[in-house]
């Protein structure tokens, strides 16, 4: 289970790391925490790595409360700063929340927003999470700069729309103040990969909340935002009906050793229905 | 690539290939024969050394992302603990906290990043030994020896994980 060779490349500036991922056969080296057991078990085999550690437009992290009402962080925020951060404790207390389900935290402390992203795993906290929260990502390259959300960012199971030699670049999530959000996950084991999840959202408007999703992750080869149909949840006599209802539309759902499309179903009904009673129970002002 | 780093106190240097892991490195060419090797994928945690403070996987670091940063392995955490060692090491030996012993190195650099801390919850003991894999299941003993090594310095706090 040894690396197999490369070279490795050790970039200070961003224009500079796009030079080197511009060449065949390179590839981003951000906090590792994937990438290095899939080059282990010679599932992935970069000629070149060019590790982004030290490239300081990746790092930093701030909540914009102005005029631009944003949560702005470089690629290279590992989830354990994250978890430690008062200002996402205070105004994105979910993603605070969802990162402390990520691996353990020896892996937190090195894996990354930025490649998280780029990975795409199914399973993964990060990708739903920014899917739920209306997250996009600036990328670059040296073809030059762009940006996208990471709805459309995510293409399918271990799939972007990254072209070669695009890295991450940052990672925004709009800040607004009608909003709450929360998550449940189940797992075989503390730090597990999700057997299923849910990361709810509800906008409110007035004294109503207005609009409210669910994105699943880890049940489909995608995360997966769905409409709720709130008035359903409001009116019914048990609303665990509508959340199997609601959970039965997804029609992809992953089959494996530890469950059939129905066991998975039925953890996307329960995790949907724990996150949107957590959501339910935050206090409405600038909290995500 | 040569390289050079703080290891367990000591500046020591090296000359490395890009896909040497930080723990080959560390067995193979520093002596620091407690980093042990179970999985090799960063699953186990046996291999759970300090970098900089914070345990990581050093099977999921490359020896090379260790330039210029400060490490610390088993061997080292007595030292760094002076005092108190003595009474870590009689929780773990008194309530029998290793069986075969291989984990052992890993759960007391885990233990090193907790005492590290003023205050550390019962729930935060649960959540880092969630990453150290003891394959002969003492888990039981190794979570008193990790209490009553917290406690016996006053870090051990009641309440929940906020």
């Amino acid at each position: 289970m040894k690396f197999p060779p490369f070279a490795y490349e050790r970039p200070t500036r961003l224009d500079e790391a796009c030079e080197m991922l511009a060449v065949e056969g390179a590839r981003a080296l951000a906090g590792g925490q994937s990438l290095l057991p899939l080059m282990a078990l010679r599932l992935a085999r970069p000629a070149t790595l060019v590790d982004l550690a030290r490239v300081s437009e990746l790092t930093g992290l701030g909540v914009d409360d102005g005029g631009n009402r944003r949560l702005d962080m470089g690629a290279m925020t590992t989830h354990a700063q994250i978890e430690a951060d008062s200002s996402i404790r205070a105004r994105f207390p979910v993603l605070a929340k969802i990162v402390s389900h990520i691996a353990h935290p020896a892996i937190r402390h090195r894996g990354t927003v930025g490649g998280s992203i780029a990975h795409a795993d199914p399973a993964a906290e990060i990708p739903a999470a920014c899917i739920a929260l209306d997250a996009e990502v600036l990328i670059s390259s040296v073809k030059g700069t762009r940006s996208e959300p990471v709805e459309s960012l995510v293409a399918g199971p271990y799939q972007t729309t990254l072209r070669d030699g695009e890295i991450v670049t940052r990672v925004i999530f709009p800040l607004r103040a009608e909003r709450r959000a929360g998550m449940d996950e189940v797992a075989l084991r503390a730090g597990d990969f999700a057997l299923a999840g849910a990361v709810c959202v509800l906008d409110r408007a007035g004294r109503d909340d207005q609009r409210g999703t669910v994105t699943f992750f880890g049940v489909e080869p995608r995360p997966r935002r769905a409409e709720i149909d709130l008035e359903r949840v409001r009116t019914s006599a048990d609303d665990r009906t509508y959340w199997v209802e609601l959970a039965s539309r997804l029609d992809e759902v992953i089959e494996d050793v530890h469950g059939d499309p129905s066991f998975r179903r039925h953890l996307a009904a329960v995790t949907a229905r724990r996150a949107f009673a957590s959501a339910s129970t935050q206090q409405v002002g600038d909290f995500v | 690539m040569r390289i050079a780093l703080d290891l367990n106190g000591a500046q020591v240097e090296a000359d490395v290939e890009p896909s040497v892991s930080l723990a080959d490195l560390l067995r193979t060419k520093l002596g620091a024969l407690s980093v042990h090797l179970g999985c090799e994928q960063g699953v186990c945690g046996a291999c759970a050394v300090l970098v900089d403070g914070r345990t990581v996987r050093s099977c999921l670091m490359l020896a090379v992302q260790g330039d210029g940063r400060s490490v610390t392995t088993a061997e080292g955490v007595p030292r760094r603990r002076r005092g108190e060692w003595a009474a870590i090491e009689s929780a773990f030996v008194e309530l029998n906290a290793f069986q075969c012993g291989f984990c052992t190195s890993g759960m007391v650099v885990a233990l090193e990043e907790l005492l590290s801390r003023e205050a550390v919850t019962r729930s935060e003991v649960a959540a880092q030994l969630s990453g150290q894999i003891c394959r002969c299941t003492g888990y039981a003993p190794i979570v008193e020896a990790f209490e009553r090594a917290l406690a016996s310095s006053g870090r051990l706090c009641d309440g929940d994980e906020t």
